[in-house]
């Protein structure tokens, strides 16, 4: 369940943006989704292979160039039907949690 | 006075004490045990770049030496191996009844310490194959009234391959008690 919710904040922060592994792992910390960042990586990895985002070779601001991901049309696509499907749990958690 | 080494962690150059290197191979020993193997050189290739930056982020000229309190420090940032899932050989999901294949044998042809019938070349065949022994047999005893090769095949085999090592037999037979 968290590696899914996981996924879906990459594609969210990527929708806005796109960005270093280092971006995302430091967005993630802020909102505190994450502790530590190794494991975010794997999922990267998945999600590219899945066709939903992909990356290519940008110079980082120093050093030697790394990741930028951007994502693809089919995470776009997939990143529209999870929103509506976190709409809908939300409400279904909010009928059940106040009804009498 | 302590000894150093020159390591290229994500194309970029580091002096890394002795004791540190240590550390941090096998710190990426561990995780790439973890990682499927697929994807795995993808992986740790995203790992090192992120340690190489964590370590150029730390240090504050470039001839700096990596120490063990900076690769713990980015080890600490990167997190655990064992976050990194259960050991590969360890896994028990990998399909549900998915034989622990390349567990035990690894990939190497060995003669059956229990299950055999004159020099366990059968069983560990049909070990290597996958495929029941029984079936191994067959195709052996054939082979025997097919001419004298399968005979000489046999013992050459049994000269040449290693009997299997002893905790590999007991494995086995845990894993069939299980069953």
């Amino acid at each position: 369940m968290r590696k899914g919710i996981l996924e879906y904040c990459i594609l969210a922060i990527l929708s806005r943006n796109d960005a270093y592994a280092s971006q995302i792992i430091s967005e993630l910390k802020q909102a505190e989704m994450i502790v530590v960042e190794g494991t975010l990586y794997p999922l990267l990895t998945r999600q590219k292979n899945q066709g939903l985002l992909s990356y290519r070779w940008e110079e980082s601001t120093q050093g030697p160039p790394r990741k930028y991901y951007t994502i693809t049309a089919k995470g776009r696509e997939l990143l529209v039907q999870l929103d509506m499907a976190w709409d809908e749990m939300v409400q279904q958690i909010k009928a059940i949690r106040w009804s009498e | 006075m302590k000894k150093t080494l020159n390591v290229n962690i994500g194309n970029m150059a580091f002096t890394i004490d002795e004791d540190a290197y240590y550390t941090l191979n096998g710190y990426y020993e561990d995780i790439r045990s973890r990682l499927y193997e697929s994807d795995r050189r993808e992986i740790m290739e995203d790992i090192e770049n992120r340690t190489a930056d964590l370590f150029r982020e730390n240090l504050s000229f470039p001839s700096q030496v990596v120490t063990l309190g900076l690769v713990k420090r980015a080890i600490a940032i990167i997190g655990n191996a064992s976050d990194f899932g259960e050991k590969k050989y360890d896994y028990a999901d990998q399909g549900q009844d998915a034989e622990p294949h390349g567990l035990r044998l690894e990939g190497k042809l060995y003669r059956s310490r229990y299950d055999k019938m004159v020099g366990g070349v059968c069983a560990g065949l049909a070990e290597y194959f996958g495929i029941d022994t029984a079936i191994v047999r067959i195709i052996m005893f054939i082979a025997l009234f097919l001419g004298s090769l399968g005979f000489w095949v046999y013992i050459v085999l049994w000269i040449i391959v290693p009997l299997e090592p002893i905790d590999i037999s007991a494995e086995r037979r845990g894993y069939k008690s299980r069953r």
